[in-house]
């Protein structure tokens, strides 16, 4: 049997429209609820930050107040320090000199003999007396090898001959079988006295001051 | 029955618009407004979380500070109590009478004591200046001495040990300008000493009724006596 709708299409709108409209407000409540569920999701995600912050500033602010204690106790350490340092440091002082004067001591030939030494600031000026010319010339070696004590050694001059300084008074007797030349010459009585001045690698340090 | 005047096409466009209407008027307003609240709170986390980071590092030397402010007290109570005569000036007039006994009983007697201990021949004229008569003239955390030259006979070593021993003396002594002459064992050696003292504490209030201070005020100008100015405490 043939079946013929003999209705026009706008009769079956009416429940077409009726579906229609359902699923729109489901469409619109859907997208309603998306949006409404993001807003939750970002508050929550707001109030947990906003938590985890106030917690982490507190925890700066104890950190601040640990940087304020360290300020305090280092503020503390300079002026005992001080003390310490000056105490310590004119102790120190002290030993400087004689340390020097020892170290000075190593460097001179045993067989010259000093009869005074001044340090002044870098320089450092010595008396000395050498019975002979060869206990002299070994003396000035020795000072010249210093190079960790000194920079510069001089020496005042020697006089000539003759010379009443020295004991020679004019031509001495010759020894049997020639002069002798072992550095003794003959008719030396007295010695030589000079003086040495030298300027130090290492100025003494000064005292410390308070 | 008549044709609907709404159709399914009105609907459609209709929704969509009111769901893009939906849509824009959270997001531009809720959404954006609480994006940007998260970013403003991401700030101050950073910033709070940069500082906190620093905790451990700080607490070391926090304890690291401490350590070394207790060890530099000790070392100096130590120090204090072998080189110093026990005067503060936290109350100027004890300080001052302490001042006093110490200028006019002790230390002459000490250092012509350890002068005379021996092996080395000593000569001197020791000296002790007067002590100030005002305790408001007393402001200095150094008071310095000039005790003056002395000499000293012996050999070479004696003396250079005589003056390394100067350490050992009962105050703090700067020992300047040594010069040996002569040869040993009948050398000199002639030096002068100055003299430190470091009072306990600090300063006092002043005393109204002793007048106004000044350095030295009140008769402490004895030669060779100085307080320094190079600490007010």
């Amino acid at each position: 049997m043939l079946k013929i709708n003999l209705l026009p299409a706008y009769v079956r709108q009416k429940a077409a429209l009726k579906k229609a409209i359902f699923l729109c407000l489901a469409v619109i409540i859907l997208v309603g609820a998306g949006m409404l569920y993001w807003i939750i999701t970002l508050k929550n995600e707001k109030d947990q930050r906003e938590k985890e912050t106030i917690a982490m500033e507190e925890e700066a602010k104890r950190v601040e107040e640990i940087r304020k204690q360290l300020n305090e106790e280092l503020a503390k350490i300079p002026p005992v320090e001080k003390k310490v340092n000056f105490i310590q440091g004119t102790m120190d002082y002290n030993l400087k000199a004689p340390e020097f004067y020892e170290e000075l001591a190593r460097y001179t030939y045993n067989r010259v003999e000093l009869s005074s030494m001044n340090i002044s600031g870098n320089r450092v000026t010595m008396n000395a007396h050498a019975r002979t010319l060869g206990d002299f010339g070994r003396y000035l070696l020795n000072m010249y090898n210093a190079t960790s004590i000194y920079t510069n050694v001089s020496v005042s001059t020697i006089p000539g001959w003759p010379s009443a300084t020295l004991g020679t008074s004019g031509p001495g007797p010759l020894t049997p079988g020639g002069r002798d030349f072992t550095g003794v010459l003959p008719g030396i009585t007295n010695g030589i006295d000079f003086t040495v001045n030298c300027t130090l690698v290492k100025p003494l340090p000064g005292p410390p001051t308070y | 029955m008549r044709k609907p005047k709404i159709q399914v096409i009105h609907l459609l466009i209709a929704t969509v618009v009111i769901c893009i209407g939906i849509v824009a008027s959270l997001y531009y307003t809720v959404i954006t407004n609480t994006k940007k609240e998260i970013e403003a709170l991401n700030v101050r986390y950073e910033k709070a979380s940069a500082v906190a980071s620093e905790r451990p590092k700080l607490e070391k030397q926090l304890a690291e500070a401490k350590q070394k402010f207790i060890e530099m007290t000790a070392k100096l109570d130590v120090l204090m109590k072998e080189k110093m005569p026990p005067i503060s000036f936290d109350d100027r007039i004890a300080g001052m009478m302490a001042l006093w006994k110490e200028n006019t009983q002790v230390l002459g007697p000490m250092i012509v004591r350890w002068m005379n201990r021996g092996p080395l021949i000593a000569n001197g004229n020791v000296s002790i200046p007067a002590p100030p008569v005002n305790p408001n003239g007393i402001t200095y955390s150094l008071l310095t001495y000039n005790l003056g030259s002395f000499t000293v006979t012996g050999d070479f070593r004696s003396i250079l040990d005589h003056v390394r021993d100067w350490n050992n003396f009962g105050r703090l002594v700067r020992v300047d300008g040594l010069t040996l002459n002569g040869q040993s064992p009948n050398m000199t050696g002639t030096y002068t000493v100055t003299m430190f003292i470091i009072p306990y504490g600090g300063v006092g209030p002043e005393i109204p009724m002793a007048g106004g201070g000044g350095p030295g005020g009140g008769g402490g100008g004895g030669a060779g006596y100085v307080m320094e100015e190079t600490d007010k405490e």
